[in-house]
């Protein structure tokens, strides 16, 4: 990844890939694993193969990806570099079933006139051509051979060189033999202009009438550097990192939570009576003729407060459940953090309903072992979201298992709240969303003075230690 | 869906071996990655096999399995094992003799609908139940055993856990309109 941050234009055409066909892309620093939406694949964009042409006329970058749809094909990302310096996005599609890897390790013969095509993101439109003609004649056809097997080769027996992997080897080696490893394809388009005659330079559309390059890009040393273009984001190093709003989290929540309206609504929710009522209450924010109102929520038959699709936010009580163990000793059976509802209420209708600034929403559950917020973030495309739900099932298991533990063997409210606070944050660590939820924790000031102006809640955001599996919880003053 | 987690055990196992790193009790919440979340003190198999009951006119079937060391792993790396007891079920009017809901043909983890998820003194037992099929409805109950005849258990405690997932859904507005056939009602049931 080092060439290709340094190589300004390939830079700039993975960039705004991704911006195109994700709107976002997920990526972290530890696991830069991206998913195009639209494209059904998944990207290793962590590590790139270069190749290049010996005249040095012609290279790509090759990424590793995965069919979401199709778990055993794996594909191929291609930054191929255009006559104009800029580079045409080529997905490269492979059908290769494990016999078909096995002969070509063995034998080297690979039939790939039937085994690929080329799915190319125009580079204007970003929308998407499949080649469906061949790419590569067969092997022993003769012809041209556009697409260049990667293969990461074997070791031999180190002290009789010579034998490949699977040879008997003589004596017992010092280095044991390793088997070859398919890595993938890189392509060649030149080779495929050249003799496939699909064209694809800056005037020359290519075979399904995908325009070739923009032909505006005239910088001979690679790709657009028109520091007006807002897609042109290559001015620092970190491009190709995480892409988070701008917003600050804290600011936007005390912002909205900040207002006399929603104080005063707060205020009259947050009572002891509430928290020990059967039916959750609660209240949400919704435009109703033109203008923003909080409107009281009503409990369904499972006494939860309903959250109407346009919510733009809610804020609800998390009520007491007095229970009894086997041995007839009482707990609180209430789980007092943000629930897997709360959650996907605020990944759906709340986030849909503030689009497109979903980092506004937010889903306040008030209780007496705590005032907690959640909101988003990030971007989460719907791809992301998909992924996610893939999830669903062992996250609400897991929150299941995890939270029935701690407040059935956590007496005290602040063990129970410590702990049950820390499993919040490393469920959405599982879920891939440790990054893209900011979760807070609520503290009201000044609670019983009549003037509503003075009374306020003093946010703190709270997150995951350091560590894969951190066990400390990091807290930040919303100041 | 299953597809997607496959992809992402894909992107684990290149560099990743699923090794169990630490053997520790069946419910613990702080472990490594890697640990079995053992039922080390054999808790899970008393309810293995087929426990039936009627309320209000319903005639209802659990069937209970154990399933050893679940690899539960997310694509970041994390993961671990649990055993699991899996439930399914199925509910009979008995004055109509319509069957009103089984899965009793799940043969497969994944298809399993009830999970075991706390226990309590060896003798209450929590159990989730998810239907992926119908905007993730979840819902839970307990069963506790009768220390004075060990073929019954007494269900109670049902409660309704909320649906819905990050795809959202569209087709139901409240839980209240989502089918599910689980027992409301405490009641008695007896191993078969």
């Amino acid at each position: 990844m080092d060439a290709i941050n340094q190589n300004r234009a390939a830079k700039q055409a993975l960039t705004t890939f991704k911006k195109k066909t994700l709107k976002s892309a997920q990526t972290t620093t530890a696991n830069k694993i991206v998913v195009y939406e639209n494209l059904n694949v998944l990207v290793d964009d962590s590590e790139a193969k270069y190749m290049e042409k010996i005249d040095g006329t012609y290279h790509s970058y090759t990424f590793k990806a995965l069919d979401m749809n199709a778990t055993d094909q794996k594909k191929n990302l291609v930054l191929s570099l255009k006559d104009d310096g800029s580079y045409r996005v080529v997905l490269l599609n492979y059908y290769l079933t494990p016999n078909d890897l096995d002969t070509y390790t063995t034998t080297g013969a690979l039939d790939m006139d039937t085994k690929a095509n080329l799915t190319v993101v125009d580079s204007n439109t970003y929308t998407i051509d499949v080649y469906s003609k061949n790419v590569a004649p067969s092997t022993g056809g003769g012809g041209p051979d556009c697409l260049k097997p990667d293969i990461t080769e074997g070791r031999n027996c180190i002290p009789y060189g010579g034998h490949s992997y699977g040879q008997y080897c003589p004596m017992p080696p010092s280095g044991q033999p390793t088997p070859d490893v398919f890595n993938g394809f890189t392509l060649d388009w030149d080779c495929i202009d050249t003799h496939m005659g699909s064209g694809g330079g800056p005037n020359n559309p290519g075979p399904s009438g995908s325009p070739g390059g923009n032909p505006s890009n005239t910088n001979p040393n690679g790709g657009s550097d028109n520091d007006n273009d807002p897609d042109d984001e290559f001015a620092t190093a970190s491009d190709l990192e995480e892409m988070v709003w701008e917003d600050d989290p804290c600011e936007n929540l005390k912002n909205q939570t900040n207002t006399a309206d929603y104080k005063q609504k707060f205020k009259d929710l947050n009572t002891t009576e509430n928290f020990n009522l059967p039916d959750e209450s609660g209240f949400y924010e919704i435009e109703v003729n033109g203008q923003n109102e909080y409107v009281d929520g009503v409990a369904n038959a499972n006494h939860m407060v309903v959250i109407p699709n346009e919510s733009l936010n809610a804020t609800h009580v998390h009520n007491n459940k007095p229970s009894v163990r086997p041995d007839n000793t009482a707990y609180d059976g209430a789980v007092k953090i943000p629930s897997p509802v709360d959650l996907s209420r605020l990944l759906t209708r709340i986030h849909n309903a503030n689009n497109p600034t979903p980092q506004n929403g937010f889903v306040v559950s008030v209780s007496d072992e705590g005032i907690y917020a959640i909101s988003i973030t990030a971007p989460i495309t719907s791809s992301e979201k998909t992924l996610i739900t893939g999830k669903w099932i062992k996250f609400r298991e897991e929150y299941d298992v995890r939270s029935n533990y701690i407040i059935q063997n956590f007496t005290t409210p602040q063990s129970r709240k410590d702990n049950l606070e820390l499993m919040f944050l490393k469920e959405l660590k599982t879920l891939g969303l440790d990054n893209k939820i900011a979760f807070f924790e609520g503290e009201v000031e000044n609670e019983n003075d009549p003037d509503i102006s003075n009374y306020n809640i003093a946010w703190t955001k709270k997150s995951l230690g350091r560590g894969l599996f951190g066990a400390n919880v990091d807290e930040t003053p919303c100041n | 869906m299953k597809n997607i987690l496959k992809i992402v055990c894909l992107f684990i196992t290149i560099n990743v071996s699923c090794q169990v790193t630490q053997i520790v009790p069946l419910h613990t919440i702080d472990h490594p990655i890697g640990a079995y979340m053992k039922d080390l003190d054999n808790q899970l198999p008393y309810f293995v096999g087929t426990w039936e009951g009627t309320a209000n006119n319903i005639q209802y079937t659990f069937e209970f399995t154990v399933f050893p060391q679940v690899l539960i792993d997310y694509e970041n790396g994390m993961y671990w094992y649990r055993d699991k007891l899996e439930g399914k079920y199925e509910a009979v009017n008995l004055i109509t003799n319509q069957i009103l809901f089984s899965n009793l043909n799940a043969a497969n983890y994944e298809d399993y609908m009830i999970s075991e998820t706390g226990i309590w003194q060896n003798q209450e037992f929590s159990f989730f139940y998810m239907d992926e099929d119908h905007c993730f409805n979840t819902a839970g109950f307990k069963l506790v055993k009768n220390l004075n005849n060990l073929n019954e258990v007494t269900y109670k405690g049902f409660e309704l856990k909320g649906f819905g997932s990050p795809m959202g859904c569209p087709e139901y507005e409240s839980q209240d309109e989502i089918p599910l056939f689980l027992p409301t009602t405490e009641f008695v049931l007896t191993k078969q």
